[in-house]
């Protein structure tokens, strides 16, 4: 099978196989062109010879009768001087059987009683004994034979014979020999022109059959003569011979055509016809080979008009056609051996040609393996082939700078890839991801989301509690892919520095929106909210700057009212505005992009607000109020309704629950101090009090102390400028869980939390000596919160307690 | 608060006892002066007596130190109880101060 494809497959074979079917197909039509030619010719020779040949014994025939007719006339002319005597009369039969050889007999038939002695009939005559070779005397007249009723009434010889020679019908001679015979008789008239006597001449026409065959143009021709009265005079069987009627023959056993024939000859006319076997010249039992003359026979007919027969004799076709045929024949041997000879001259000569395409070839399948420098077969021919091969040469050079380059190309791609995967993989660990985030607490929950349309995005949620404020923001910077995720990175980076000293979201955003206002060549803006939620008191304040507004959901489902402002990066200069609300405990804030509101299915419809407020309001009939139940139902919403349509935008949530619980106070203490830092000892014996009734050790005592001192001091050296009186309130609360000293005074507004940490790893010469103070609080503290309320300071530090005191 | 000031072995030696708060710091930082003053002599604080201090009292250790580095002098502490210590190590000062027994 393999190799046989292989073959099909092949030039040389395909191309082989196409030039011996055109040369053989012309060369078959020119052949059977020319044998249909040489066909015609032969058969167009056959029957110019076969006429000649027929019109020769017709005349052989024909001038042989004639010879009889002649001798019979001649002696008929000169009868009178023997005939009158019934003994001289047998010199004139003697005489005309003499000098013609064809006469076998010859009668003198007389009148009756025209002899009287010899009765009524006299018929003298002479015949020469094929025996002896003698002529012998006879006298046939009378009843005994036959001669006097040959035609019923003996007067038929007179009235037929009355002008001039007739020829009788054929008959069987009555002695053994049976052969056919033919009589000519001619009457012998007195002077008065009454008829006496007439001459009879027998003719033996076995002759006949004798020159025909001789004639007859092949050795296979059968030949036959029919006599007027239908009878065969001459038959290849010689049974049929005066017994067989021809047209009676050829209508029992011949077809329609030779019956046609028969009918033709009979009319005497001359031609010739082709049909299978006629009856009158094919019998089955001739003693010729029968294979011969099977098929067509072309029979030629003509007639001897002198005495009414149609002689014909018949060729088979075959025979004339063994010529051409045996021509037919050798052409086709010939043109087989020609056709072998070229197959195999063109496959091994085209072969030889493409020998070299061949080698080209295996060097392509080496060049295909990545092989580039495998040396090309050389070609000595300056023809396609080199020319080919030249070209080919060109290309393996071209294709392995080619490659080289795209080696070059795709390494740097993949590197650009894996750049492209960290710089998701930054983009992803800028955003909390640890869920829930402040497992210590128990004020709050938060639980947010990110899915990026691409490896990395533009959408951005942050969120981290400083000094009990938890500080939020989600924001969508404008477009996708790595410039928004750029923008979106240093966004993050200006929420964190911003709002690590700046407690008022209107604030953040105005330094926020001059930072990336600044110099925004990319023209990129980002849309965004912040929001800053006191943990102790519930107050929220949100600034938008043109995001989408955020869902409250608390025992309803509604829209945060809030202004939209413009978005960072448009203008610099704009002063932003913020609301404020009070949360109430169990509220969920609930921050989204729009590519959660215009998340597209595959027919582009968007999922639309009312279906992110249908999914918050069926968790709320569920009574399964959670950050996480609501982001998971809102997740898988989304993910229903856009079915296997691609994602074409960011999709961001942030839900934030308010969880404070009210707890009972359980130990409450005040103290108010002067302005004057001399009070601290006072302080001191306060906090040292507090702690006692606490159960506090005498380490975590101090470091109370040390935190209280350096609050306050803090408070009475920067809200009281110098010289300003004033007083400073301190309460310390605790409940079960933790310890609260809230200092407030009534100085200007001064932020303790807004400074600036300390760096603790600066060497002596670099360490300022001051800024130590909050620093202390901070870290001995577990938080530290300011609020600016009705026009006062309030400062809160939280301490949580690690063992329930007694 | 008190604030004593001795020589011992030919290091300046400062004794300190009781509360280094706010309140006692600008009368700690007067008792303080010869240690800024003084030349050549290694300083040492002697804090086995002192039981709390407060940012205020950090700032003065500090300026000793500052005043007593450029001149070569060396500044050691020495008997300061765990917590003060944990001060010490809070704010990063325990990286510039030697600690003795």
């Amino acid at each position: 099978m393999g190799i046989r494809n292989r073959m099909n497959d092949s030039v040389a074979f395909r191309t082989t196989i196409f030039v011996v079917f055109v040369v053989g197909l012309i060369l078959s039509v020119f052949g059977l062109w020319q044998v249909h030619q040489v066909r015609k010719v032969m058969v167009d020779e056959v029957h110019r010879q076969a006429n000649r040949s027929m019109d020769g014994t017709i005349k052989v025939i024909d001038d042989r009768i004639s010879d009889v007719e002649t001798a019979v006339h001649t002696a008929a002319a000169y009868a009178d001087l023997f005939a009158f005597d019934d003994k001289d009369c047998y010199h004139l039969l003697e005489r005309l059987i003499t000098h013609n050889e064809d006469i076998a007999a010859v009668t003198l038939l007389y009148r009756e009683n025209y002899f009287p002695s010899h009765g009524r009939y006299y018929a003298p005559t002479v015949y020469d004994d094929p025996a002896t070779k003698v002529l012998q005397h006879d006298e046939i007249g009378g009843p005994e034979h036959d001669f006097c009723y040959l035609e019923t009434d003996s007067n038929w010889i007179y009235t037929n014979v009355k002008e001039s020679g007739y020829w009788c019908l054929p008959y069987l001679d009555s002695m053994s020999t049976k052969r056919p015979m033919v009589t000519y008789s001619v009457p012998l008239k007195e002077a008065d022109g009454s008829i006496y006597a007439v001459l009879c001449a027998d003719v033996d026409l076995m002759w006949v059959k004798t020159i025909i065959d001789e004639a007859k143009p092949y050795p296979y021709s059968r030949v036959s003569v029919i006599s007027r009265d239908e009878q065969f005079i001459c038959h290849p069987d010689s049974s049929c011979i005066l017994s067989v009627n021809a047209l009676q023959l050829a209508r029992e056993k011949g077809n329609r055509k030779s019956v046609e024939l028969m009918q033709r000859m009979l009319r005497w006319e001359k031609g010739s016809d082709t049909m299978l076997a006629p009856p009158h010249v094919l019998t089955d039992n001739d003693d010729m080979p029968k294979d011969e003359v099977t098929g067509n026979q072309i029979v030629y007919f003509a007639p001897v008009e002198r005495v009414m027969w149609s002689v014909s004799f018949s060729i088979p076709e075959r025979e004339i056609l063994k010529t051409p045929d045996q021509l037919q024949r050798s052409m086709i041997y010939f043109l087989v051996l020609m056709l072998v000879l070229v197959a195999l001259l063109l496959f091994f000569v085209i072969h030889l040609h493409l020998r070299p395409l061949k080698l080209l070839a295996d060097s392509t399948r080496e060049i295909a393996k990545g092989n580039f420098y495998v040396p090309l077969p050389v070609i000595t021919t300056r023809d396609e082939v080199r020319h080919l091969r030249d070209s080919f040469e060109e290309m393996q050079v071209s294709l392995s700078r080619y490659v080289h380059e795209l080696k070059t190309t795709t390494a740097m791609k993949a590197s650009m890839e894996s750049e492209l995967k960290v710089a998701s993989d930054i983009q992803m660990s800028m955003l909390p991801k640890t869920f829930p985030p402040y497992p210590e607490r128990d004020d709050i929950e938060i639980i947010g989301q990110l899915t990026p349309a691409k490896a990395v995005g533009g959408d951005i949620y942050d969120f981290h509690i400083r000094d009990e404020k938890l500080f939020f923001c989600i924001g969508d910077v404008s477009g996708k892919g790595i410039p928004a995720a750029l923008v979106m990175a240093v966004t993050r980076s200006l929420f964190r520095t911003i709002s690590a000293r700046e407690a008022a979201p209107e604030r953040v955003m105005t330094q926020m929106n001059e930072a990336l206002a600044d110099q925004n060549e990319s023209n990129m803006f980002v849309t965004m909210l912040v929001g800053v939620l006191d943990l102790p008191t519930g107050r929220m304040r949100i600034c938008n700057a043109g995001h989408n507004v955020p869902l409250i959901v608390s025992e309803e489902v509604s829209s945060m009212t809030i202004d939209s402002n413009i978005p960072l990066g448009v203008m610099s200069d704009w002063r932003f505005t913020s609301q404020e609300t009070f949360v109430s405990p169990q509220t969920i804030i609930f921050l989204y992009t729009d590519g959660l509101t215009e998340a597209e299915d595959l027919e582009h419809g968007q999922f639309g607000e009312q279906r992110m407020k249908e999914v918050a309001l069926r968790m709320l009939t569920e009574n399964d109020k959670t950050p996480n139940s609501l982001l998971e139902g809102m997740d898988n919403a989304v993910k229903a309704f856009v079915g296997d349509a691609e994602q074409s935008d960011d999709l961001t949530m942030l839900a934030i629950q308010y969880t404070k619980e009210h707890r009972d106070v359980r130990l409450r203490r005040e103290l108010t101090l002067p302005n004057d830092v001399q009070t601290v000892p006072q302080l001191a014996q306060f906090v040292d009090e507090v702690c006692e009734s606490l159960g506090f050790d005498m380490s975590l005592t101090m470091q109370m102390n040390l935190a209280l001192e350096e609050a306050v001091v803090n408070v009475m050296t920067y809200a009281y400028p110098k010289g300003l009186a004033g007083d400073v309130n301190i309460v310390a609360e605790a409940n079960d869980v933790r310890l609260k000293f809230t200092i407030i005074d009534s100085g200007l507004p001064f932020d303790p939390t807004a400074k600036e940490e300390i760096d603790t790893t600066l060497s002596v010469e670099e360490r300022p000596i001051g800024g130590l103070g909050i620093f202390l609080v901070r870290e001995l503290m577990d938080s530290i919160n300011y609020e600016r309320i009705d026009g006062k300071n309030v400062l809160t530090l939280r301490k949580k307690l690690t063992a329930i005191p007694q | 608060m008190k604030t004593t000031i001795y020589e011992k072995d030919g290091s300046m030696v400062a004794v300190f006892e009781g509360r280094l708060d706010t309140a006692a710091a600008p009368q700690c930082e007067q008792d303080m002066k010869p240690l800024i003053d003084c030349a050549g002599r290694d300083i040492v604080l002697d804090c086995s007596a002192l039981d709390y201090i407060s940012s205020s009292g950090l700032r003065l250790f500090l300026g000793v130190l500052k005043s007593a580095k450029p001149k070569g002098v060396h500044v050691f502490i020495t008997g300061m109880n765990a917590d003060l210590r944990n001060v010490f190590a809070m704010t990063g000062l325990i990286n510039l101060f030697e600690f003795k027994e």
